[in-house]
């Protein structure tokens, strides 16, 4: 502060005196005015100010006359004072945000610096406009968008929007990475420069179905990328303004892809399981059915012997054949729907792979190589299966593999290995499984599969041979057959990696075994027990002394420990006294005594709870159990299956236990 | 060797008619029933050497059947057939090989391999 300057009033009246309004006008309106305004000599001392600068600064007007620039302001950056003054001198003109330095109240001011030339005297004039308040908006903007960036960046779903005309303002962080773009990059890019073609077009087909209607448009579509099949959920809608205007088009899209595929599986499943129930119950009626149009067939055949008419006998020979060829069917159909496990055996595959190979090499043209590999030649493992069943599964799997093979020319490798630890998904039953498996691969040289039959190809009578080649019911039996011993099968195409052929593996599991004999189609080992609920004790009460010995046997050879009783009232005194010794009871229904129905209620209202299958014939019940319950589990029809039995045995206790 | 008796079980009228007709042109001496509880009853006074019965069939099975007639005659032969029901023919039939019958046969079978198996059972009576 080196010198005085005069106050603005004066400075006012002095540098205005030829001015058309009135000195005392002049000063009002600029001390109207919210901005400071203080104008400095060309040594950058204060010449004059207005009332605004009194108010914010702690000087007094004395100290006012004798401040410098540089008194008054602090830039806010690394500016120097003097780099500011040199600016406007040099260039007329100079901006910068400061602090006020003799104020308290630490706001930031934009000061806009210009050049007064007055020929002999330069000058220059300073407006510091008070921006705290517009900074502090900037920034609680500014943060407001970090947050809504983060919201939509945590989003699960690409979001974005658009103009109208399909050119991308913003985008979320999933978005940018689908796209492969960073979020700077993507401004400006159409929805042409970044998607395919056939994704663009419905996009422009959106906005202008948005644009018409003024409404949100969904819809779910699957969409190739990279290759890809991308199911994509879309949800796109119109952004308006204050004034009801249009100014971007929002867009939320999900990849569904994950979704639409399990969903896929689980309609999969449910119909191989729909299918394999139709196809048993039909199958069993069908073996009915063709016993009497055999045996006709047969009758007649033999009354027209006498009569020697070649052509009649000619004809109930086809007949016979049809009839043969239908129960064969019914065969296959049943080890398609298999659920019981009654035919399997503890096998070592490599003799039955072996065999059966042996079998085909005569089926399968010289020209096609075909060879069995074992992995692991010193390695012992076994698996459950029917033996027959494996062999026709080896059979059916090659077989299928040279119908694949264009000009009989080609290669067919059969593979067998044990896999100590596997994770896969069944391309038939779609459900996960892993552990200690075999797989037997069959794979070839031929025309692949194509991936749109992929998901039918298990399905009866699904075939893509020509008519009368093939029957459509050998993956169809595969299915049954390796679900029949807990196993899976995974369908590889080497059609969608650009290879010729396919691969089809077979996963069973495997099975540890001490006792196993000599092992073929002809002569199989022993069984085992694969019972997980060894040791459970079940209680069998039946007036019948033959049934009862039956379950016992058949129950002991499932390695269940069985107490058995002809009358329900001892059996249920039993009960009373060693329930907590039992695992599950089976009773008939129609006893002397005690129903099978009143048994139960009697365990139900006694408070036991312990699962109950009871056995009831055809009249017991007019087969109508549906409004009984009185605490049975499972209501089996009589005559006994074993399988059924069985099977409902491990579900109860699985359930129970 | 006079031919045997045999009463025929099975609740499917075509084929009871089948076996009827059959049997009887190979000279045996046939009576029919359409179910196990019918067929228990006609069993005393017919008094066969062999039953050919289905196993599922309503009222009264032919496991019913096999154990009602094995404690008035034990030395009855019986000879069971099945297509399967709700489970598989194999399951029944095993049930009732073990409950006591002679022979079982899977439906559809052979005429012939059913006057087999008859003339198989007469030779070692």
């Amino acid at each position: 502060m080196k010198k005085t300057s005069p106050t603005l009033s004066s400075n006012t009246a002095r540098h205005h005196q030829n001015s058309t309004l009135p000195a005392n006008e002049v000063d009002a309106i600029i001390n109207s005015i919210p901005d400071i305004i203080v104008r400095f000599d060309y040594d950058g001392y204060v010449l004059w100010w207005n009332t605004n600068l009194e108010e914010v600064v702690t000087y007094s007007q004395e100290q006012l006359n004798i401040s410098s620039f540089s008194d008054l302001f602090k830039p806010c950056d690394d500016k120097l004072i003097s780099s500011v003054i040199n600016e406007v001198f040099s260039q007329g003109y100079s901006e910068v945000d400061a602090y006020l330095s003799s104020s308290n109240n630490n706001k930031r001011y934009n000061l806009k610096c210009t050049l007064i030339d007055n020929d002999s005297n330069k000058e220059f004039l300073v407006v510091a406009r008070d921006i705290h308040e517009r900074l502090q908006m900037s920034e609680a903007l500014k943060k407001s968008q970090q947050q809504l960036q983060k919201l939509v960046d945590s989003l699960p779903f690409l979001v974005f929007l658009t103009t109208d005309d399909n050119e991308y303002i913003m985008a979320n962080k999933k978005f940018c990475q689908f796209i492969g773009l960073s979020k700077d990059e993507i401004i400006g890019f159409k929805t042409k420069d970044v998607f395919t073609d056939e994704i663009a077009e419905y996009f422009t087909r959106d906005n202008e179905k948005i644009l018409s209607e003024r409404s949100l448009v969904h819809y779910e579509s699957a969409f190739k990328i990279n290759n890809n099949n991308i199911s994509l959920s879309v949800d796109k809608f119109p952004l308006f303004d204050d004034e009801n205007k249009l100014y971007a088009i929002c867009g939320v899209v999900e990849d569904v892809t994950a979704q639409y595929q399990l969903q896929k599986k689980l309609q999969q499943t449910q119909k191989m399981e729909a299918i394999g129930q139709l196809t048993g119950g039909i199958a069993h009626d069908f073996n009915n059915v063709l016993a009497s149009i055999m045996g006709y067939t047969n009758l007649t055949k033999r009354r027209s012997l006498q009569y020697k008419d070649e052509t009649i006998v000619s004809y109930l020979n086809q007949i016979t054949r049809a009839g043969e060829r239908a129960r064969d069917l019914v065969q296959q159909l049943l080890a398609f729907s298999r659920g019981d496990v009654g035919g399997l055996k503890v096998l070592d595959p490599v003799p039955l792979a072996n065999e059966a190979i042996k079998m085909l090499t005569s089926v399968i043209p010289s020209s096609i190589s075909l060879n069995l590999k074992i992995r692991d030649n010193n390695l012992k493992y076994y698996i459950e299966v029917d033996p027959v069943q494996f062999n026709q599964s080896i059979m059916n799997l090659v077989i299928n593999a040279k119908d694949a093979i264009e000009d009989n020319t080609g290669t067919i490798d059969v593979s067998l290995e044990y896999l100590p630890h596997v994770k896969g998904i069944c391309d038939s039953c779609h459900s996960t499984f892993s552990g200690q498996f075999i797989r037997l691969s069959v794979s070839d040289s031929g025309v692949g599969i194509d991936s749109n039959i992929l998901g039918r190809i298990f399905d009866p009578f699904f075939t893509t041979k020509e008519v009368g080649k093939g029957s459509g019911m050998g993956l169809s039996m595969l299915h049954g057959i390796v679900h029949g011993s807990g196993g899976h099968i995974v369908v590889k195409s080497k059609k969608l990696h650009s290879l010729k052929g396919s691969i089809i593996q077979v996963y069973l599991p495997e099975v540890k075994s001490q006792n196993i004999a000599e092992t073929s189609v002809a002569a199989y080992a022993i069984k085992e027990v694969k019972n997980h609920h060894v040791g459970k004790t079940i209680l069998v009460i039946d007036d019948e002394p033959l049934i009862t010995q039956y379950l016992n046997e058949l129950l002991v050879d499932e390695s269940y420990k069985v107490i058995s009783f002809n009358d329900p009232v001892q059996g249920l005194n039993y009960f009373k006294e060693n329930n907590s010794n039992l695992n599950i009871v089976i009773t008939d229904q129609t006893m002397p005594g005690l129903t099978g129905l009143e048994l139960s209620k009697s365990l139900l209202q006694s408070g036991f709870d312990i699962p109950v299958i009871l056995c009831s014939g055809y009249s017991d019940f007019a087969n109508d159990t549906t409004d009984i319950n009185h605490g049975v589990d499972v209501f089996l029809d009589k005559p006994f299956n074993d399988d059924l039995l069985l099977q409902n045995i491990t579900k109860l206790l699985d359930k129970y236990h | 060797m006079k031919k045997s008796k045999i009463l025929i079980v099975d609740d499917n009228p075509g084929f009871l008619e089948l076996l009827e007709e059959f049997l009887c042109n190979e000279g045996y001496n046939v009576l029919t029933s359409s179910n196990g509880k019918d067929a228990h009853d006609k069993f005393s006074e017919f008094n066969p050497d062999i039953v050919l019965t289905d196993i599922v069939m309503p009222e009264f099975d032919g496991i019913e059947l096999l154990m009602g007639l094995r404690k008035i005659n034990p030395e009855i032969i019986i000879i069971a057939m099945s297509g399967g029901n709700k489970g598989h023919a194999d399951s029944y039939l095993r049930m009732a090989e073990k409950l006591g019958a002679n022979v079982i046969l899977n439906k559809p079978f052979e005429l012939s391999e059913l006057l087999l198996q008859i003339n198989n059972l007469e030779v070692a009576a």
